[in-house]
């Protein structure tokens, strides 16, 4: 094998500036293909955690049917408390959950005592959304200076747009009123703390309210009110004025700051909302599959009475039409690699072809020594695949200089309002490995045909080939 | 028992439906170690002959045995392998391989055709470098060597795997006199020391007078033979 080896490699040297060529050749397309992947990679990661990060999550749980409605905001298909807690203990049970943040989803109108104006919010705990959408706090204009999600009881975050279009200023009192499923019709007045730079996707547009104000807004009850769920109906009962004692209650809450989060999943039990939809945040993005499949799998067990399933798991990708952008740039990856594939075929197949042709007396010579055409064979593919080998190390190297290059001269984008993105390409090691095993195997498989040709050739018509 | 052994041997090429007869019927037997010489005029069958002998080629019809094998009955893999392990070559255009030194042509055979081991192959390619007088060339690639060098190589590369036959097809006529003497000399030194059967394609009297046997070839029969003894 390593006489095959050497004589192959001084053939491939023999013919230098072929050689060069071939490989200049494998190298230009390895080094497009890792450049394109790794600058495509990076802004299909960048703009994936905006989306996901800003408003989606990686992850939602729903009662079936609710994203088929989503533009109805079905109150009728939000959870129960029953239902709500099953998924609940679900996802505290699962170790790839970093965060989750549950949401009651609300449409209705809004005034600023001038004008109307139609509206989507969301109900949610601002602390636990922030973990579940990092990003969030970002989109907030007029947000405070840490950079901390703060939505308090009362308060509302409005889409810019809208706050433009109705001269909205943050600090202002404006008037929601919300229809809850029930048909009953309901006010509150809330204070504009800031304003969302819309996004693209379902609730890009949205404004934000804390949940207890969602559910005392939509007056929900299940017929088996909580503490919580008392208080919210005694508040809808007596008017804003009961809002001070919630406030106190809520505040005395907070205060036991190493307890908050246990405190808060205590609240969510007593309450008696109704969940439209629970964002979830995975530890790991890259096992968003895995852990999506798992969720449907344990949620498979949970059927109605006509034996359809409760619920329903959608990733990022269904929820959002940016997956279309991420599947283009998807083809166009592909696309890029059937074109260096085609590039190796081609030229390697070509400088084969050559080089059998050119060297038929030499074929025939081997033969005549005793060379079994297996050997033969073996010698012509291994030119092959060193041709490959050539380009494949040329290319990685170039590949990665220059993608360190762009790392170093920043490329810089802008999404929505945050301007001077910076785009961070960066080489996978697997997705290198793997270009590097194509281009082998492509040339593996290019000098085939030829390799099989010269192997077959007749010894005495190769030594009479002039 | 004959070293080769022919009988109605015959061998017809197709120009699509004209039959061309290379060989025509040829009965002959040769003794193992003997120094034999194919003459005649173009296209009377010389080099169809020695293909057919060195199973580079299968007959048409006839039978034909080297080395106590039926080569028509062998396959492409199995006549290579017997090829490697019978019969030494020595081309007309010498047909080193360019990619190689002197020393690696020699070693060639052992490496990919007999598998030798690397002390063994370096005292036996050695050896033969210094009996053909190139063991100060052995370094050199063939385009860096006279052709009457690369003559010499391609005879120690013919006899490396100590083969019971060389087939020398014309192998000096591409040479000078004095070239081609000293590589008529070599191969006579080294059938002498192998005991190693040579059978050329000449039209060459230098090699012709010193053949222990000539056959005339003349339209693929044999026309005459002689038993010159030579002066081997």
């Amino acid at each position: 094998m390593s006489r095959i080896l050497k004589i192959a490699a001084r053939n491939v040297s023999r013919y230098r500036r072929r050689t060069i060529m071939t490989s200049l050749l494998i190298t230009v397309g390895i080094v497009v293909v890792l450049v394109f992947t790794s600058v495509s990679g990076s802004f299909k990661s960048l703009m994936v955690g905006q989306i996901t990060d800003s408003m989606l999550g990686h992850v939602q749980l729903h009662r079936k049917g609710y994203v088929a409605s989503l533009e109805n905001i079905p109150q009728h298909l939000n959870m129960n408390r029953k239902e709500y807690e099953t998924l609940a203990a679900m996802l505290d049970a699962s170790p790839d959950v970093a965060a989750y943040s549950p949401r009651i989803k609300l449409g209705g109108m809004i005034s600023n005592f001038d004008q109307t104006a139609n509206i989507r919010l969301n109900g949610i705990y601002p602390d636990r959304e922030a973990e579940t959408c990092p990003l969030l706090p970002s989109r907030i204009i007029g947000a405070d200076e840490s950079g901390a999600m703060t939505l308090k009881r009362g308060e509302i975050l409005l889409p810019y747009l809208i706050a433009q279009g109705m001269k909205i200023e943050i600090g202002q009192d404006i008037v929601i009123i919300a229809t809850n499923k029930d048909g009953s019709v309901n006010g509150q007045t809330f204070t504009v703390s800031g304003m969302l730079e819309q996004i693209t996707g379902p609730g890009g547009r949205d404004g934000y309210i804390h949940i207890d104000d969602a559910v005392s807004l939509l007056r929900m009850t299940d017929g088996k009110p909580g503490k919580t769920g008392a208080a919210a109906a005694a508040s809808v009962d007596t008017g804003m004025d009961e809002m001070d004692e919630f406030e106190k209650e809520l505040a005395a809450m907070e205060a036991a700051e190493s307890a908050q989060k246990e405190k808060q999943k205590t609240a969510e039990k007593e309450w008696t909302a109704e969940i439209s939809e629970i964002a979830v945040r995975l530890e790991d993005f890259n096992k968003l599959e895995s852990v999506k499949a798992g969720f449907e799998v344990a949620l498979g067990e949970y059927v109605n009475k006509k034996g359809k399933p409760v619920f329903e798991v959608h990733d990022w990708e269904k929820l959002s039409p940016f997956s279309n952008i991420v599947q283009i740039i998807d083809v166009m990856n592909l696309f890029v690699k059937i074109i260096l594939i085609a590039i190796v075929m081609i030229s390697i197949m070509n400088v084969m072809v050559t080089a059998v042709y050119e060297r038929v007396r030499e074929i025939g010579t081997m033969s005549a020594v005793g060379t079994v055409p297996g050997r033969i064979l073996g010698l012509f593919v291994t030119e092959g695949l060193l041709l490959g080998v050539v380009g494949v190390i040329i290319g990685n190297i170039t590949g990665a200089a220059i993608v360190l290059l762009l790392n170093i001269n920043r490329i810089t984008m802008s999404f929505g309002r945050q301007e001077g993105i910076v785009l961070s390409p960066s080489i996978d090691f697997s997705q290198m490995l793997f270009i590097s095993a194509v281009v082998l195997v492509v040339a593996v498989f290019a000098s085939l045909q030829p390799a099989y040709k010269a192997s077959k050739m007749e010894p005495v018509d190769a030594l009479r080939h002039v | 028992m004959a070293l080769i052994s022919s009988e109605g041997l015959s061998k017809s090429y197709y120009t699509r439906d004209i039959e061309l007869k290379a060989l025509d019927g040829l009965d002959f037997e040769i003794e193992p170690g003997r120094l034999v010489s194919f003459v005649g005029p173009s296209g009377s069958g010389k080099t169809t002959l020695l293909n057919l002998i060195g199973a580079l080629d299968r007959p048409t019809a006839g039978r034909l045995t080297v080395a106590g094998t039926d080569v028509a009955t062998l396959g492409r893999k199995s006549s290579a392998v017997f090829r490697g392990e019978n019969i030494g070559f020595v081309f007309q255009n010498f047909n080193l391989l360019p990619v190689l030194t002197v020393y690696e042509n020699v070693e060639y055979s052992l490496v990919m055709v007999r598998n030798v081991p690397p002390a063994e192959r370096r005292k036996q390619i050695t050896r033969l470098l210094e009996d053909v007088g190139m063991a100060d060339q052995q370094h050199k690639f063939p385009d860096q060597i006279s052709g009457g060098q690369k003559q010499r190589v391609a005879v120690a590369r013919a006899l490396v795997t100590n083969p019971r036959l060389v087939l020398a097809d014309e192998p000096t006529a591409n040479l000078d006199s004095k070239t081609a003497f000293m590589v008529i000399d070599l191969m006579k030194r080294m059938k002498n020391e192998f005991e190693t059967s040579f059978l050329f394609s000449t039209h060459d009297h230098k090699i012709v007078d010193n053949a222990e046997i000539i056959y005339t070839l003349e339209d693929g029969k044999i026309t005459d033979v002689k038993n010159a003894g030579g002066d081997a």
